[in-house]
This record gives C-alpha cells, structure tokens and sequence, in this order.
C-alpha cells in the first residue's frame, strides 16, 4: 500500500478548501464599511464566487456556495436566503456557460448575464419577501459597477484561485 | 449500427457518471427551491434566524473590527490629503461659521436661562438621565437589499432591543438584534422601518417609511393639508420606541405624487453612533416584520 505523508494530505486538503476560504474571506471584507453609501459599489463576493466557478469549479460545489450565501445573509439583515438563492443560480449559469477558460475578454463577457441573473433574482426574491414593488435602479447600477470593475476585482482572483489548484 | 459491447467495468462506471449527473442536477433544483423556500418563509419566524444572526455577529465582529481599522484610516488618510488642496475656502468657510455659531451661543444660553426659570415654576421633572454608548461602525451589513450596520458592542454594555441609535446629526437607526459583544442597526432608510414622526412647528403626525433608498418616504397623514418642504422631522413618540423629539431630517417633495425626508445624516461620513437608553423600554413595536 502507498502511504502518503500526513504534510502532503493536508496540504492537498488545504489547497481544495483554498477557494471556499478566500470566498468566506471576500464575504467579510465586503460587509467593511465604506464612504462610498450612495454610490453603486461593485459585487466583490459575486465577482468571487464567479471567478470561482470558472476556474476552480470542482472545489466549490453548490453546497459550499449555498453554504457561503447563508453565511452572508446571517451576517447581513437581508432576507434570510437570498444570497444562498443568487450563488447557486449563479454556479447554475457559471459551469454551463461555453467559455473558453483561457481567454480573459470570454470570462468577462460570461459575467455580464451572470451578474444580470444575480441582481435579477435577488431583485425578485426581495420583492417576493416584501410583497412590495422595489425600484430596481440601484440594483442594475450594482450589477453595471460589478460589470466595469470585473478586470480589476477578478484578475486577482483568478490568479489566486489558479495559483491555490491542488496539484495531486 | 452496432454498438461495441462494453465491458462490467466501463457499464458500472458509465452507470456512476449518469448517476453523478442526476445527483448534481437534483442538487442544483434541490437547493435552488430550498433558498427561494426559506426566502419566502423568513418572514413567518423570525426568531430563529435572529438568534443565528446575533450569534453570526459575536463570532465575526473581532475579526470585522480587526479588518476595519486599517480601512478607516486610509479613508483618513485619503480624505486628508484630498482637502489639502481646499484648506483657504475651508478656512474661509470655518470663520464664517464660528461667527455664526458664537451669536447661536448667545440665543442658547438666553434660551437656557428662560427653561431653568421656567422649570423651577413648574416643578418640572425631567426624569431619569439617558445612558449612552458611543462605538465604532464595524460593518456595513446592508448593501441594496437591506440597510443595516454593525457595531462592536452587546448586551454586556447594556444595548438592548429597539434602543435608538444617534449620530451627531439625528437619528440613524434603532438596534435590531442584540449578541453578547455586537448588535446590528436597522437604519431608518431599511424597508422595514417604520417610524410614526411629528412634521413642523404644528407637530403633523406621519409614518415615515424607509425604502432602501436615501430618501425615507411619508404616509399616513393625520390631517389633509400638505407638508411645508423644509419642515424639520422630528419623532412623535407615538407607539413608544422612540422617545419624542429626535431630529431626522427634512421634507422634500417626491419627484412623483407624495413626501419624502432627506435624513440629516451624512451617510457617507458616518463611522460612530450613539445608542442612548432613556430608561423606559419600548412599549411597541411598529416596525412591521423587523423584530
């Protein structure tokens, strides 16, 4: 039998948890406050678990993303699911979409739709909870900011996602 | 066609990866429904999620204020630099203000001087002295969904449910969930605020309701005629969560049929509130689903 050595198992456990964590990570950094209250703020989480789901799909699972978005709407007061509803739309959309994994200009234009469903179905979600009309305004401004910053929110991310892959 | 046999080995694994699918997809449709179920459900308990939540703030809010004190002050920082450039016209503008501020000095302690007198006439009783923490906002907690913020301390400090919450303006908020070391704040501009209001020097009855915007809306008028825009709002007290009197902000007129108030505070310089307790605990709560 082949014994492998203990370091090596957990460093193999640690790069497979590696995207889940730095998701986590992103979740509490996006809940730091911010002088920008009125201007639309770009999705840093939604960036995160996009870049995730293109380039290391098979270590975040729809679990783990239902997991992190509960984990987000607790930390927030939105209603309770709502993210947990967003990510796993968005790993839905995200690992079926055709795009080639090399190409940075295809992974951007694969986010406009992703961040479209995003804000779509969070919009719905809190017009259902609500039972109210909700200007959905600053909703399509978050989605168009998360769109322009993607270059610089993702490309960090994907390199860091790229550079954690766990190599057997 | 023929098809090649296919050995047990490659029919037991070609059986795995059809399984392995319809498990991903069953997974995919499973928690979808889940997350909208508990969306639309949330409403019908609260209690639960709210212990989770107050839970979720203890255990993240060390870390939360870890992560934004070096954020604060490369706000300074950035700030201080960027009003460098302005600091004659601030200057100018400063002098201005303190003359206007010293003749304001001199109405209010003529005015001081008359309510003293006059209390001593009435034997008035102002009642127990409000207690007040002031803390650090640690995390923006809303985003376009919701409007909340988090601050580092609990009901060991003696924060407690529905208490207000102050900036140096007015009101921000009123606590929502309290843990042992963080509450959250629902701010008056979140969906689920709701706050009976007195509007002008005729004291106008209102319900003042947030819509996730910047600019809380009116409604519910107890009388016809319409509000004076400028009129300052202020809290009536009715329904006892607020005590009466604390300044809001504003009325403006809606671009579309009704009122709106522009808060006094300034959102995006706000870093430390007050939570005062007056004494007395809320006797209702009218912020409908927010509990």
């Amino acid at each position: 039998m082949l014994y492998r050595d203990p370091a090596q198992i957990a460093d193999g456990w640690l790069m497979r948890a590696a995207p889940a964590l730095w998701l986590t990570l992103l979740v509490l950094i996006a809940a730091l406050p911010t002088p920008f209250d009125q201007s639309p703020v770009p999705d840093l989480v939604l960036t995160g678990v996009y870049a995730a789901c293109i380039r290391r799909p098979e270590s975040v699972p729809i679990a783990v993303l239902f997991a992190l978005g509960l984990l987000q709407d607790l930390l927030s007061t939105v209603p309770f699911g709502l993210h947990a509803v967003v990510y796993v739309l968005v790993h839905g959309l995200a690992t079926r979409l055709p795009v080639a994994r090399d190409s940075f200009l295809q992974i951007w234009l694969g986010f406009v739709p992703v961040a479209a469903l995003a804000g779509a179905a969070g919009w719905l979600a809190v017009c259902l909870h609500h039972m109210v009309w909700i200007a959905p305004d600053p909703v399509l401004a978050r989605s168009a900011a998360s769109v322009i910053a993607f270059p610089v929110l993702a490309l960090p991310l994907l390199w860091l996602f790229g550079y954690t892959r766990h190599v057997p | 066609m023929e098809e090649t046999p296919r050995s047990i080995g490659e029919t037991l694994d070609h059986g795995l990866r059809i399984a392995g699918r319809v498990l991903q997809r069953l997974s995919f449709a499973g928690l979808a429904v889940l997350a909208f179920g508990l969306v639309l459900i949330g409403k019908i308990d609260t209690r639960i999620v709210d212990g989770a939540r107050s839970t979720i703030a203890d255990v993240t809010a060390p870390v939360l204020d870890g992560l934004s004190y070096p954020l604060a002050s490369a706000y300074e920082w950035f700030q201080d630099i960027s009003t460098i450039g302005g600091l004659m016209a601030e200057n100018r503008r400063l002098r201005e203000e303190n003359a206007r501020l010293a003749n304001l000095r001199l109405i209010a302690h003529d005015l001081k001087a008359e309510n003293a007198g006059l209390r001593r006439l009435l034997r008035f009783d102002p009642g127990p002295v409000a207690k007040s923490v002031s803390t650090r906002i640690i995390a923006d907690t809303g985003g376009v969904f919701a409007r909340s913020l988090m601050v580092h301390v609990g009901s060991t400090h003696g924060i407690r449910k529905h208490l207000p919450v102050l900036a140096a303006e007015g009101l921000v908020g009123r606590v929502q969930t309290v843990g042992r070391q963080a509450a959250r704040v629902l701010l008056l501009t979140d969906l689920n605020s709701k706050i009976p209001v007195a509007i002008g020097e005729q004291r106008r009855r209102a319900i003042m309701i947030g819509t996730n915007g910047p600019t809380p809306r009116l409604e519910f008028f107890a009388s016809d005629t319409d509000p004076v825009p400028g009129a300052i709002v202020l809290t009536s007290g009715d329904g006892g969560v607020f005590r009466p009197g604390l300044p809001i902000g504003i009325v403006e007129p809606d671009a579309g049929t009704g009122w709106r108030v522009r808060p006094f505070v300034d959102w995006d310089r706000l870093d430390f509130v007050r939570i005062v307790d007056y004494g007395a605990p809320p006797k209702v709560d009218l912020a409908q689903g927010a509990d």
